[in-house]
């Protein structure tokens, strides 16, 4: 792998008006365009490392590092989608991706607004949305918000994509369909994207480095390099190194929580 | 919306009146009890001119006191729904205000401003800024929270995270809440009027009340009426136009 990007060195953190940390000394290395997944069971902090990337909380202890230099604030250069799709429901689809962009760039925002729109309609080509973007959210099913949302946290081109459990919500047809989307974006856009989730399939479906948290207050426990070829096909869910790769993940989680409890 | 839903409203009042009407007929109820509604609009004919004259006299304080009420409660509505400290500090204290019936509040506003409009136009207001202030604290309040982490992520600031998601997302309860409020501003500058006026429709009544000319009671009671569901139509229109997104029409 190439130089770091994203770094977490000896971070914890604890929020305003609480006295436990939320994640306690914890160390990640991220190079530029890599994807990494973080898994882990509830509440072991993998939000809370969502929040310390984003620049949304500072860390309490340690660094949050982002080529080189120490995050402490919100940087415009990261994208966020969650398991809710959040999108604004008076606003039509084209003009919900476009937000980032009227915060981003407010100053030349109008001057560019058409060359804006043609990048919107370029990333919901690429997540296979034709003819929505008159629709308003409520029109369209879960799945399709989900697109949505995606692109809307693609379109300001951040280096760093922060996505908490984006697929979560969805039935296991979606969800697949859905995975190969975000593979296509992240081929075509190059960011560096951190997946929080605790579905195992699709962090070994997705990510080329997977980490696992527990604990608490939540640390990195182990992490695993993801040795399946890409671009992945969903054939290859059923391969028998696929699901090797599944069961080692989960009986590394089960060795941690016996640990813990 | 079919044939019978639009022509409902209608039947449900003419029904009303038919009824009113023949019941009076038929129990021979005397006029100074409860007059025929044909003698009521009857009456309103003939006094058209000094009714409008005080209906309109009505409309402008009870307008001034909602206009009031307007800036007030959005403004505490947003100090409310977005700061907890706000909220913990002038609640209890807005929801005791609330609480006074604003009848009894007209003889200290007579002691000071005297009888006419200003004690009126306050009585308008105090009545009708409660639910806007509660209604838009309620919309800011319910904006999810990651909605503002993505808007506060790329580095938006507070007023922005405010106009592109607080405001809009708060404006379904706005314009609910106006359309209560501006019927309950004409309810408080018409309690005004009835216990310390020289003009306006609630002045109208008790003086014809006084004089026992109970059919102008009743005209004045429908001409309040009309008044109400006149400005009630404003405000529903202006709802659907501004927030048609959350009816899903």
């Amino acid at each position: 792998m190439n130089q770091t990007f994203l770094e977490l060195e000896g971070v914890s953190l604890t929020y305003p008006n609480t006295t436990k940390p939320a994640i306690a000394d914890m160390n990640l290395k991220v190079a530029r365009g890599e994807f990494i997944a973080v898994v882990g069971a509830s509440g072991c902090g993998k939000s809370s490392m969502m929040k310390l990337v984003s620049g949304l909380f500072p860390a309490t202890q340690g660094q949050v590092r982002l080529e080189g230099k120490v995050i402490t604030k919100p940087t415009g250069n990261v994208g966020m989608a969650f398991q809710n799709p959040t999108l604004l429901p008076w606003r039509n689809v084209l003009e919900n991706v476009l937000l980032p962009l009227e915060v981003v760039r407010k100053k030349d925002f109008r001057s560019h607004k058409t060359e804006f729109m043609l990048e919107v309609r370029r990333l919901l080509e690429l997540v296979g949305l034709q003819d929505v973007e008159t629709k308003f959210p409520w029109q369209l099913s879960g799945g399709m918000q989900q697109r949505v949302s995606l692109c809307r946290a693609l379109i300001h081109k951040p280096e760093i994509l922060l996505l908490d459990e984006p697929f979560a919500a969805l039935d296991a047809f979606t969800k697949e369909e859905l995975w190969l989307a975000m593979q296509e974006l992240w081929r075509a856009t190059k960011c560096t994207v951190v997946l929080v989730t605790h579905d195992l399939r699709e962090a070994v479906f997705l990510a080329d480095t997977i980490y696992l948290m527990g604990g608490k207050p939540g640390r990195v426990i182990t992490q695993r390099n993801n040795p399946l070829a890409r671009p992945r096909v969903l054939d290859d869910v059923y391969t028998s190194a696929y699901i090797a790769e599944v069961q080692d993940l989960r009986h590394a989680i089960g060795e941690v929580r016996e640990v813990v409890a | 919306m079919t044939k019978a839903e639009r022509f409902a409203p209608y039947i449900t009042v003419i029904g009303f009146f038919l009824l009113w009407e023949i019941g009076v007929r038929l129990f021979r109820i005397e006029e100074f009890i409860l007059p025929t509604p044909s003698a009521a609009l009857a009456k309103l004919w003939e006094l058209r001119s000094p009714i409008a004259a005080n209906a309109w006299q009505t409309v402008w304080t009870s307008m001034v006191g909602f206009s009031i009420s307007v800036v007030v409660g959005v403004f505490l509505g947003a100090l409310i729904g977005y700061s907890r400290l706000a909220y913990a500090a002038l609640y209890p204290f807005l929801v005791g205000f609330n609480s006074v019936p604003k009848a009894a509040l007209v003889p200290i506003f007579v002691i000071w401003f005297g009888i006419g409009s200003p004690p009126a136009i306050l009585t308008a207001f105090l009545i009708s800024f409660f639910p806007i202030a509660v209604n838009v604290a309620t919309g800011l309040a319910t904006v999810e929270p990651e909605l503002q982490d993505v808007l506060r992520a790329l580095g938006a600031s507070k007023a922005e995270v405010f106009f592109k998601v607080g405001l809009p997302r708060s404006a379904p309860y706005f314009f609910a809440s106006l359309k209560v409020a501006v019927t309950l501003a004409f309810v408080g500058a018409v309690i005004s009027e009835i216990s310390a006026s020289n003009a306006g429709i609630g002045y109208l009544m008790i003086s014809a009340s006084s004089s026992l000319q109970v059919p102008l009671v009743y005209a004045g009671l429908i001409t309040i009426a009309a008044i109400g569901i006149f400005f009630y139509a404003i405000f529903a229109i202006l709802e659907t136009r501004f927030t048609s997104w959350a009816y899903r029409k």
